[in-house]
């Protein structure tokens, strides 16, 4: 897995790539988790270079959207793959997300 | 039948060095790309809450997993000495609620099961044996 952060106006887009698995996904919510002790609470979760996700990766997106309406911030993916996007249906999260095709329309959603 | 057999130690580099060996011979034997990816995802699950929950109350010993592969199935079975755990008894979480309503946790076993054509599960000579078939043609 990798992580590519950016910012636009007040936006955090967060690329993550390669597999987001047990052995990574800690990585990512540590990422998060201190973006929002920065106070940095509108993300765009990007997915489009995303090849794998397992529970331990829907965990942190879950705990990531948790801590962000708790904080009353804003939060959107786009970008999912046709696995990943499988992977989704099959647990519900496709309903529990705002997810865009492409990181513009989801940061214009913003 | 095709077979394999792994000694797995309790690292997560160790599950990813079976899941890159695998991948090789699933594609080696013709398996398309959504079998190979449920697959993988299935036996994350079951060794990632093997490491996670198994071993907490004991010392470690490593997982012994197994896989067998025909024409029209590959079977995965996983043997370990953690805790008694029989992921057909976890009840299904609710995967219909809002974010706040649902639930951290409880999705992995949920997932393996729904992907799996079969699971068997039995405890014997102390250890945990969950099997897995999948229908691949």
């Amino acid at each position: 897995m990798q992580i590519a952060q950016s910012k636009v106006n007040e936006i955090n887009v967060i690329g993550v790539s390669g597999r987001l698995d047990i052995k990574y996904a800690q990585e990512l919510e540590n990422h998060i988790l201190d973006l929002l002790k920065q106070d940095e609470k509108q993300l765009v979760i990007n997915l489009e270079k995303l090849e794998f996700i397992s529970s331990s990766g829907l965990r942190v997106l879950l705990f990531t959207a948790k801590q962000i309406n708790r904080l009353n911030g804003k939060l959107a993916l786009c970008g999912l793959k046709e696995r990943v996007k499988e992977t989704f249906d099959m647990v519900g999260f496709t309903a529990l997300f705002n997810i865009y095709t492409d990181e513009k329309t989801a940061t214009n959603s913003l | 039948m095709k077979k394999l057999q792994f000694t797995i130690k309790k690292s997560l580099s160790e599950v990813e060095r079976v899941r890159v060996e695998l991948e090789q011979f699933y594609v080696d034997n013709g398996l398309k790309d959504k079998a190979i990816y449920e697959l993988e995802l299935i036996l994350e699950e079951l060794l990632s809450n093997i490491i996670n929950y198994g071993f907490v109350d004991r010392k470690f010993q490593p997982i012994i997993l197994n896989v067998g592969l025909n024409n029209k199935n590959v079977v995965l079975s996983v043997k370990d000495k953690g805790k008694p755990f029989n992921p057909l008894e976890l009840e299904d979480p609710d995967v219909s609620g809002s974010v706040k309503d649902r639930k951290i946790g409880g999705l992995g076993i949920f997932m393996l099961k729904k992907l799996s054509d079969n699971v068997k599960y039995e405890y014997k000579q102390k250890s945990n044996v969950t099997t897995i078939l999948k229908k691949i043609r």
